[in-house]
């Protein structure tokens, strides 16, 4: 029934277009439209602010990184002797990332590293909660799934992976994560599904189920951690966004407590920064609690705290070359 | 899915209906261009699924695009041609209407130039436009083309201060459609 009175509605614009003679009605938009498009532009860059967006490079681009992380602003480590914590960058970080296709991209970095280490409270010894510097990464990203403006598919849905090595020397210390029995005790891994949706033209938010893989720990520590990344972009104009971006990473109540026990807390990891794009660049300023740029240190191994002024300004900084 | 169909069976329907009207000349696949020379680069798009109509008896001319099917050679210029300049998520076709002034007999061969004038719509904003062009009738088709220029202001479309991209202020806009009568093209 329906379809006979859009048929017959049709017949009538048909006759309605010739009595009119007029040519528009002979392409009414429905017929322009082609189908699936996909949503542009969801995120500016493929890294979100401290991890990754959905976004992946075009084919045949390649995208030049360099990170900086700075100091505590404030706390024991932090303020004005320091110049708010620019006479330390706890992490550097520069990297390429190349587009094989519109949805495949290959990415290389080398970055100095975080180290965490403290002393038991309980046994007065050195914890080596993540000590490792010099860290080459190599990763893979693949955008599988993209949002389309007619909501046919409403989520953008893309897998990373990356696996990121340690260069430095092994440790004499038996009880050092960088110890390194074996060279595959060098080596650290993260498996991610990253899922975003961009709401409107300002708003697009995204989820990221993250598993960390660390194939050496000390003892307590965790070598498998599931972690949930929490993300989001505002752009409140044409050029400039406001970014988001937040992981819980879920350690068990053992090991929780095991390090509480030793005066270890261990602190989500979360950045708030600016966004600024011009054609070709994006700089970030951000400010994080996290001192280390790769997901392998900071999502198992922050022990930096907001509330204690161990946050740091830092910047994001890339250059789009079309290949 | 049912909506595309129901799409489909509307131009087509529509299209037959005015398939009797032996006057009316399609295409569904007019190709549209543009430049722009830049000290840095020089810019440039083109589409090739625009859809035109032509009266060869009353010289009406329609022309409509899909502006995101405008591709460029660089994906990110692409992004903010879309996201930022044109705003294609708000403002997604750009159309003519107008008519071929004094249009010349296109019932034989020959190539003619003619004067256009209409109304061209990008970016919401509606301007008069007059331009010159050449029809040329060979073998059953209707070939147009004509180049003219568009200047952006006159658009309200906007480049921020902060781009570096060079785009010059005025972007030279190139047509090409081949027309068919519209019953076989409809049928």
């Amino acid at each position: 029934m329906k379809m006979i009175c859009l048929l017959a509605f049709a017949i009538c614009a048909g006759k309605s277009s010739l009595a009119q003679n007029d040519l528009s009605k002979l392409f009414p938009d429905s017929s322009l439209q082609p189908r699936h498009v996909p949503v542009i532009a969801t995120f500016k860059s493929s890294r979100l602010l401290l991890s990754n967006s959905t976004e992946t490079v075009a084919k045949h681009d390649l995208v030049f990184y360099v990170d900086h992380r700075f100091g505590d602003i404030a706390g024991t480590n932090g303020g004005v002797k320091t110049l708010f914590g620019f006479d330390y960058a706890t992490d550097i970080n520069i990297a390429f990332d190349y587009g094989i296709s519109n949805r495949l991209m290959i990415g290389v970095g080398r970055c100095k590293g975080s180290p965490v280490v403290t002393t038991s409270t309980l046994t007065n010894k050195t914890l080596y909660i993540n000590s490792l510097t010099q860290l080459w990464d190599a990763s893979l990203k693949y955008r599988l799934l993209e949002q389309t403006e007619d909501n046919h598919m409403p989520l953008s849905v893309t897998l990373f992976g990356n696996a990121v090595i340690t260069t430095m020397a092994a440790s004499k210390d038996t009880f050092a994560d960088a110890y390194f029995g074996t060279w595959t005790d060098r080596l650290s891994f993260i498996g991610q599904v990253i899922i975003a949706r961009k709401f409107n033209d300002q708003l697009s938010l995204e989820i990221s189920p993250t598993f960390v893989r660390r194939n050496y720990v000390i003892y307590g520590d965790q070598n498998n951690l599931f972690a949930l990344g929490l993300g989001g972009r505002y752009r409140y104009n044409a050029h400039q966004s406001v970014v988001l971006d937040y992981f819980i990473p879920m350690r068990t109540a053992a090991s929780t407590q095991y390090f509480a026990s030793q005066g270890v807390h261990f602190y989500n990891p979360w950045g708030l920064g600016w966004e600024i794009e011009t054609g070709g660049h994006v700089f970030q300023i951000l400010f994080t609690n996290a001192t280390a740029i790769y997901e392998n240190q900071f999502i198992p191994s922050n022990t930096t705290s907001w509330a204690k002024g161990q946050f740091r300004w830092g910047f994001n900084l890339s250059r789009t070359f079309a290949l | 899915m049912k909506k595309y169909l129901i799409g489909v069976l509307l131009s087509g329907l529509s299209l037959a209906a005015a398939g009797q009207n032996k006057d009316v000349w399609i295409t569904r696949n007019a190709q549209l261009g543009f430049f722009s020379s830049g000290p840095i680069e020089n810019i440039s798009a083109t589409s090739n699924q625009a859809v035109s109509a032509m009266n060869i008896k009353t010289g009406e001319v329609f022309f409509k695009v899909l502006i995101s099917t405008f591709q460029f050679r660089n994906s990110l210029m692409q992004e903010h041609f879309n996201e930022d300049y044109l705003q294609s998520d708000k403002y997604p076709y750009a159309q003519f209407k107008g008519t071929i002034v004094d249009i010349p007999d296109l019932s034989k061969d020959g190539t003619f130039p003619v004067t256009i004038q209409g109304q061209l719509t990008i970016h919401n904003v509606t301007r008069a436009y007059t331009v010159k062009g050449n029809l040329e009738v060979k073998g059953g088709k209707i070939t147009a083309s004509t180049k003219f220029d568009v200047r952006l202001s006159d658009h309200d479309i906007t480049i921020p201060r902060l781009v570096i991209e060079n785009i010059a202020e005025v972007v030279q806009v190139t047509v090409m459609a081949i027309y068919s009568p519209v019953q076989t093209a409809g049928s």
